[in-house]
């Protein structure tokens, strides 16, 4: 027992090194000119960790951080660190200052802050610690230590003592780290140091780059560590994926294979009872699938259920939180709780439909590794249906959405937590027809310049959520100014002359929406003495919201990266101009088409008797694109903005 | 019995038209809110809040009301839940459970150790759905830290962002107590009970979600307070000569001018001090020392004030604090609560502690006063008009310019750099509830001389427009004479508050302002 705590000690003592150590480290930063134009400079940014057999870790984060000029002064007057006191407990242990004068400032920890941290929406108590440092000067350099025992789960992101039993993951003995290499401040050095006990195995990988790496052993442990120099901060390229998916990164972990970590998820919650039957929600689900005629059905109805109703706040059941989906009686009850609560409130309502249901973690926002470590941040629902597989459903965010699952969530990682323990899953590619944005518009062109005209947008799935936007999360009293606001896109002097949107606009499960709006445009085109200049009216601002991959950047030719866009869509434009009489289009017609794996295009405009006839259809793909899509797809994109470019006309 | 079934039929529908319009705008109807206030003799005094609020949409209970924030200072306040539950749809009760009152640092005081103690207890609604009653009551209690702070003192706006059937506040005070108050925007009338003074408001309408609101408010607004008249100036007439010697000579060594020393010492406190948002009553209005404030590296807008006043004392620059105020409120009612900001004079100029550009005092004089500090006492300042921005600008077309089949469209330079542009009104709605209120005065007039080179010809056809209203003016202009077309336009506000009546008018007038007519022109090669 007092090898283990000697070793321990002598472990603890290599990480977090002596005073001044970083010396060295400062002469390589005068040596760099690369670091010369930065405020401030990590000069070490260290994570030493020893793993207990339960799997629990304890952490020594230290910190050295010079400040190299003026504008950097208050950057770090104080530092903190965010921890979640039901699984870890952290503290400051040494903060000093090395003054540039020579002095050195020794702060007196125990005066540290430690408090509830500000939150909206979750409130599971989250805490930070923070320490004041105040006004700095170019050439201090703070240099921290700080303890951490715990573990921090990470099934939300937004999750941030006397009994050690909290500090023991849910997996009992299993201990995995997700550890980012990229930095947001130069860092001269970054190391991440782990003692794992031999008995455990371990298997890790380093991502999207390099490091020194050295596994020792002594006693009792492997001690595993990985060391990058002289980084710098990522550069980024516009519309990239997560810079998870692209940057430097390492992945640790104990447990075996994902098959594993299902296996757990499904018993840790299944054993708690997250999903027991509740009379009131059994009466529930009874009113809301009596008129259901097939299990699909069901399926739906549920889904936008939860979805609608209820709410997105998050309270605390204490230990288990954070891992621990709630279980009904409490869903029910509360009506409210985070993406866990509300999975598991579908669950269990599906169960109680007779249906076969069970939770699923997932990472919105980036790619899952093969490596088993629990890189999450949402949970879902998967539901199996009449032909004997599951499918996913995201009661979190589908609300007033006609899709069950989002496809903002398409090409998505997740990771069923069924019986019969599952891999890593992959959500398919929504085809574009199903979020189709389309605009019909027939219009006149007078003699002064206004356009009279009348146009209907039609959409469904995302492009559907996106358009319905103002009547389902939009103030009642603003949904007539929010349409009036979608016209003036166009032009400030746009008049609504009328808008028909149907009677319930809010009932998104009735039909896919459709909105017909009628209005005049003085002033629309810019008058000559014999010519007028516009633009085409469905190319000119409307529902520029829905039209997400207008915030692509086709301005650069290549992309070494990855890149998204909001969801794979279909978009179809039908416009009719009639002009004043004697006028002609000046331009020839013209028409484009442009097919590839990533994006079709085809459109035309041409004059047909007195009227410029445009016809549009941008088909774009995916959500995420590899960097060899770019081509294609720009030059989709780029054939139909130039379908926005001025016409002239002239008598 | 036909007349009996017309009649019922009848006041079906008027109970329809009066309810229908009401249930199909709001998100949710306040059956009442009920506040009141008890002070005690040794300063101290409570505050009692009922609400009880029925949900009506999805969005009432998503996102507006589904939490309850209280922020309070734990070292002389405490607060207590005396009820709190839901009533659902069908009368079924759910009690708010103990997990669901949480407290957390307020994000106004986040990154700052001096006021890390304020907390926010934040109170999750439970159990709701469509047709839900929210009902809340607690009790927040406040103790004075010292005699100093041991006052009285609250600026509250009647309105919510949905309608109030019933809004009472009361007041009661020791009979010894001074007790000042002042109701704006509202006829309400308080009714006075032995020590206590109380004030109804029925049928509040919701809070118009509209842009461009009355900064000061529209909707009824109660200053009530136990400070004598001139509390505030007295305060600060003491603090006003403090200087901080060894911090401005540091700051300014080696610094020869007045102007520079000045310029140095502004950019200190408005760049290098960070700004710490918290509200002046958050804080007791009072402010940390100086060298607290300058080594922290972060200050309240207060303090930045009172640094940069002492900083400036400290090099021999002479400024003053000026104290703002909405212009509506009495002068006896010079209260903290009703402060909105605070300044400094430096000779004819006025800094701010938010950025390092002097204020122009006229952009809001329409609404607020400026008071100076004479003797201990306010004294408004006099505030001069803005003056007409006069730009001429010069340029030329030749056949060079990018074209589109031939035509050339061109917006002249700085167009929408003119005072009414910058304000972006140009999505304004046709119906409007509240008063409008204009960013700033505006008195400009631009006039581009545009040379034609190259045989470059005008299309444009030559353009007269004048609008006079009774809030302001305007007018375009383009004339040519030979080979020099010139744009003019003028515009100018005679006020700054625009009523719901004049608000069509306004909007036409605007639009013009911003329309393409008058706004690009068209030329061809």
């Amino acid at each position: 027992m007092k090898l283990v705590t000697l070793a321990t000690s002598l472990f603890m003592l290599t990480t977090t090194v002596s005073a001044q150590d970083w010396r060295g480290l400062e002469t390589q930063v005068k040596c760099n000119e690369s670091f010369a134009d930065y405020g401030t400079i990590n000069l070490l940014d260290s994570i030493g960790v020893e793993v207990k057999e339960n799997g629990s870790g304890v952490f020594t984060i230290r910190k050295v951080v010079k400040i190299q000029k003026e504008s950097a002064e208050l950057t770090n007057r104080i530092i903190k660190y965010d921890y979640d006191p039901l699984t870890a407990f952290a503290k400051f242990t040494t903060v000093k200052v090395y003054k540039n004068d020579g002095s050195i400032v020794d702060l007196d920890v125990t005066k540290a802050n430690d408090y509830a941290a500000p939150a909206r929406s979750i409130y599971w108590g989250a805490r930070q610690i923070m320490i004041e440092i105040g006004r700095l000067e170019p050439g201090d350099v703070i240099d921290y230590t700080i303890d951490k025992k715990g573990f921090t789960y990470a099934l939300l992101k937004d999750m941030p003592s006397s009994d050690d039993s909290r500090f023991i993951p849910p997996m009992s003995g299993q201990y995995y780290d997700i550890v980012p290499f990229w930095v947001n401040e130069p860092t001269v050095k970054k190391v991440y140091r782990v003692a794992i006990p031999k008995s455990k195995e371990v298997q890790y990988e380093f991502y999207q780059g390099e490091c020194r790496t050295s596994i020792r052993q002594d006693k009792s442990s492997n001690i595993f560590q990985f060391i990058k120099m002289d980084i710098l901060p990522f550069k980024r390229e516009s519309n990239m994926v997560d810079l998870f998916d692209v940057a430097p990164k390492l992945m640790m972990s104990t447990t075996p294979t994902w098959e594993d970590k299902s296996k757990w998820f499904y018993g840790v919650n299944e054993d708690y009872g997250s999903f027991d039957a509740h009379p009131e929600t059994q009466k529930m689900v009874d009113k809301l699938t009596k008129s259901c005629k097939t299990n699909m059905e069901k399926i739906a109805v549920l889904t936008h259920w939860v979805a609608d109703n209820i709410r997105y706040s998050g309270i605390s059941m204490g230990k288990g939180e954070g891992y621990t989906l709630h279980n009904t009686e409490m869903n029910f009850v509360d009506r409210a709780g985070v993406c866990k609560d509300k999975a598991a409130l579908l669950i269990s309502m599906l169960r109680m439909a007779g249906l076969e249901s069970y939770p699923a973690m997932t990472m919105a926002g980036s790619r899952i590794e093969s490596i088993p470590a629990d890189h999450f941040n949402h949970c879902v629902t998967v539901v199996k249906t009449d032909e004997g597989v599951y499918i996913p459903l995201d009661p979190t965010w589908v609300p007033f959405n006609r899709e069950l699952w989002s496809s903002a969530e398409q090409q998505q990682n997740y990771l069923p937590g069924t019986p019969e323990p599952s891999g890593l899953c992959l959500t398919p590619i929504s085809a574009p027809e199903n979020h189709y944005f389309r605009l019909n518009s027939t219009s006149s062109l007078k003699d002064d310049g206004t356009l009279v005209g009348v146009v209907t947008v039609e959409a469904e799935g995302q492009s559907d959520a996106t358009v319905r936007r103002p009547f389902t999360t939009g103030y009642r009293s603003l949904w007539r100014s929010a349409m009036e606001t979608e016209l003036m896109n166009v032009s400030p002097e746009a008049k609504l002359i009328s808008v028909d949107y149907g009677k319930d606009p809010q009932d998104y499960q009735k039909r896919a929406i459709e909105i017909t709006f009628k209005y005049e445009i003085p002033n629309y085109a810019i008058i000559g003495d014999d010519e007028m200049i516009f633009k085409p009216f469905t190319m000119s601002g409307l529902y520029n919201s829905v039209r997400s991959y207008l915030h692509v950047n086709t301005n650069v030719e290549s992309k070494k990266y990855s890149f998204k866009d909001a969801c794979s869509r279909l978009v179809e434009l039908k416009e009719e101009i009639t002009l004043p009489s004697g006028y002609t289009l000046v331009q020839k017609d013209k028409s484009a088409n442009h097919t590839s794996g990533a994006a079709d295009f085809s459109g035309s405009i041409d004059m047909q008797g007195d009227k410029i006839v445009m016809t549009q259809t941008l088909a774009l793909k995916k959500r995420v694109y590899d960097a060899a899509d770019w081509d294609g797809y720009r030059k989709a994109v780029d054939s139909h903005k130039s379908f926005g470019e001025e016409l002239v006309i002239k008598k | 019995m036909k007349k009996l079934i017309y009649i019922k039929t009848l006041l079906i529908v008027c109970l329809l038209v009066v309810t229908l319009p009401l249930h199909a705008t709001n998100e949710a109807e306040y059956k009442q809110i009920k506040k009141t206030y008890t002070i005690n003799e040794d300063g101290s005094y409570s505050l009692r809040v009922c609400k009880e609020i029925k949900l009506l949409t999805h969005k009432a209970f998503n996102d507006i009301y589904g939490e309850s924030f209280i922020i309070y200072n734990p070292k002389r306040q405490s607060v207590k839940i005396n009820d709190s539950y839901t009533t659902q749809a069908d009368g079924t009760v759910i009690k708010t459970p103990t997990n669901a009152f949480n407290e957390v640092l307020p994000f106004s005081a986040a990154s700052a150790p001096a006021f890390n103690h304020l907390r926010e207890l934040v109170v999750t609604h439970t159990g709701l759905e469509l047709g839900a009653t929210i009902y809340l009551d607690y009790t927040l209690t406040t103790t004075p830290a010292d005699k100093s702070t041991a006052y009285f003192d609250i600026s509250e706006q009647i309105s919510e962002s949905s309608p109030v059937k019933e809004y009472t506040i009361s007041i009661t005070a020791p009979s010894t107590t001074y007790l000042g108050y002042e109701l704006l925007n509202s006829r309400v009338k308080p009714k006075v009970s032995g020590n206590t003074i109380q004030w109804i408001f029925r049928n509040l309408p919701a809070a118009a979600i509209e842009s461009y609101k009355s900064q000061n408010g529209d909707a009824p607004r109660l200053i009530a307070t136990t400070l004598e008249a001139n509390s505030v100036a007295e305060r600060y007439s003491k603090i006003a000569d403090i200087k901080y010697e060894s911090l401005a000579n540091t700051l300014t060594a080696d610094i020869k001018s007045e102007d520079k020393k000045l310029e140095t010492l502004v950019n200190y406190v408005v760049r290098g001090t960070n700004l710490s948002p918290l509200p002046f009553s958050y804080q007791d209005n009072t402010e940390r020392c100086l060298k607290l404030v300058s080594t922290s590296g972060y200050a309240t807008k207060m303090e930045k004030a009172v640094l940069l006043n002492s900083l400036l004392n400290s090099v021999g620059v002479s400024s003053e604090f000026v104290f703002i105020y909405p212009n509506t409120i009495d002068s006896s009612m010079l209260t903290y609560s009703a402060l909105k900001g605070v300044l400094l004079k430096v000779g004819d100029v006025y800094y701010s502690t938010y950025s390092t550009t002097p204020v122009d005092l006229s952009v809001r004089s329409a609404f607020d006063s400026y008071y100076t500090i004479q003797g201990g006492e306010f004294e408004k300042l006099d505030v001069e008009p803005s003056k007409q921005v006069v730009k001429n600008y010069t340029d030329s077309i030749s056949s060079t310019a990018n074209d589109n089949s031939g035509y050339i469209t061109y917006t002249p330079k700085d167009i929408n750099r003119g005072v009414v542009r910058s304000w972006n009104m140009n999505k304004l709605p046709t119906v409007r509830t509240s008063t409008l209120e204009l960013p700033s005065q505006a008195n400009e007039s631009s006039v581009w001389n545009i040379e034609l080179k190259d045989g470059v010809t005008l299309q444009t056809p030559l353009m007269n427009i004048s609008l006079e209203e009774d809030f302001g003016s305007l007018s375009i202009n383009l004339t040519q004479e030979g080979n020099i077309v010139t744009l003019k336009r003028e515009i100018s506000f005679k006020k700054q508050s625009i009523t719901p009546s004049e608000y069509k008018k306004f909007r036409n007038f605007i639009m013009q302002w911003g329309s393409k007519k008058g706004s690009v022109l068209l030329f061809e090669k």
